[in-house]
C-alpha cells in the first residue's frame, strides 16, 4: 500500500490499494470503518479516506470507485472501461480541492475511460476532465455573464485556479 | 476524409435523438433538473461523428420510441433539434444502418462549449427518474 504524504492541503489524505497489494474485500462500494477513516472497496481497488474529510468527499469517492463496475462498451458505442488509474487521479484531484467549500460534484465517465467531475450551480458550469499523467482540462461557463473558458492544468494548479475558487466563493 | 455535406432534407425543427447511458446523467442546479452530461454529446473514439437517430423518421415508420434504445432498455434518450446542431457549426447527414434505418450522424469538431450547449439545450424523450 502506498501512502501519499508528499502534499497535504488538508489533514486527511487518500490511501490507494490495488493490484497485487490488495487482499480481502471484494464487495463493490462496501465501506469499512477503520478508526475515523473509511475504506471504499471494489474488486479492483480500495480507497481509504480520512474521517476528517468533508462529507462531500466521502460520497464523491464512493461514486467514483463505483464507476469501476462499468465494463468495456458501457455506452454501447465502444467506450473503454474506467481504470483504477483514472479513479486514483480523480481522488487525488478531490484531495487537492477539498480545502475549498465546494458542493458535492457529479462524477461522470467519458468514452475513453476517463472521468469528468462536474458542478452546475450558482449560475456556473464547471467541469474538470482527467486526461492522465496528472493533466486535467477545466471548462468554465457562466452564461449570464457571457464567460466561457477552457484551460489545461495539473492537479496542483487546479487547487489554485481562480474559476474553482470563484465557484467556492459564491456560497451554497 | 470525405466531407460530410449537410443534408437539408433534415429540417431544422427535426429532433435528433441521442442514446444516453444512466452513468452520464447529472443534476443541473441551474436548470433545476437532470440532464445529460456534456460528455454525452461528444464525438466517438478517433473523432468519429456523433451517432443519433432521426426521431421523426423512426416514429413515421410506425415503430415506438423505445425502438431507439435497441437492446439497451435501461438507457435514456435525449433530443436536440437539427437546427441547434447547425447553430453549433455541425452538419447532419443520414447514415442508415441495417439495424436502424433512421440512423444519422452529427459531424464536426465539438469543443467543450458545444458539447455543453447541446447538453443544456437537450430535452428528454425517455427521461431518468427524479
Amino acid at each position: 500500500m502506498r501512502v501519499e504524504q508528499d502534499y497535504a492541503p488538508m489533514a486527511w489524505m487518500p490511501l490507494f490499494d490495488s493490484g497485487s497489494t490488495m487482499t480481502g474485500r471484494t464487495m463493490t462500494g462496501r465501506a469499512l470503518q477503520v478508526g475515523t477513516a473509511v475504506t471504499y472497496s471494489h474488486p479492483q481497488m480500495r480507497i481509504t479516506v480520512g474521517g476528517d474529510a468533508p462529507d462531500w468527499i466521502h460520497s464523491t469517492v464512493r461514486s467514483t470507485i463505483g464507476l469501476l463496475s462499468l465494463g468495456e462498451n458501457w455506452d454501447s458505442r465502444g467506450a473503454r472501461a474506467v481504470s483504477p488509474k483514472s479513479v486514483e487521479e480523480v481522488v487525488r484531484l478531490l484531495h487537492r480541492t477539498a480545502e475549498l467549500p465546494l458542493p458535492r460534484p457529479s462524477v461522470v465517465p467519458t468514452g475513453d475511460g476517463r472521468i469528468q467531475v462536474e458542478w452546475h450551480t450558482q449560475g456556473v458550469d464547471l467541469e474538470i476532465e482527467s486526461l492522465g499523467m496528472d493533466r486535467f482540462r477545466l471548462y468554465f461557463c457562466n452564461d449570464a455573464e457571457g464567460v466561457e473558458t477552457e484551460i489545461d492544468l495539473t492537479s496542483e494548479s487546479i487547487a489554485k485556479d481562480m474559476h474553482l475558487r470563484l465557484l467556492a466563493q459564491r456560497g451554497f | 476524409l470525405i466531407p460530410h455535406i449537410d443534408d437539408k432534407t433534415i429540417a431544422d425543427p427535426d429532433p435528433l435523438w441521442r442514446r444516453v447511458p444512466p452513468a452520464m446523467v447529472v443534476f443541473d442546479d441551474n436548470l433545476g433538473r437532470k440532464r445529460p452530461s456534456s460528455s454525452a454529446f461528444s464525438n466517438g473514439r478517433g473523432e468519429t461523428p456523433m451517432s443519433v437517430i432521426l426521431g421523426r423518421e423512426l416514429l413515421q415508420s410506425g415503430r415506438p420510441t423505445q425502438a431507439a434504445l435497441a437492446a439497451h432498455a435501461d438507457f435514456l434518450i435525449a433530443q436536440v433539434t437539427a437546427g441547434l446542431a447547425r447553430e453549433c457549426d455541425q452538419t447532419v447527414v443520414r447514415d442508415p444502418q441495417p439495424e436502424e434505418p433512421a440512423h444519422a450522424l452529427v459531424c464536426g469538431h465539438k469543443t467543450r462549449g458545444i458539447q455543453s450547449r447541446l447538453a443544456k439545450m437537450s430535452t428528454w424523450v425517455i427521461s431518468p427518474g427524479m
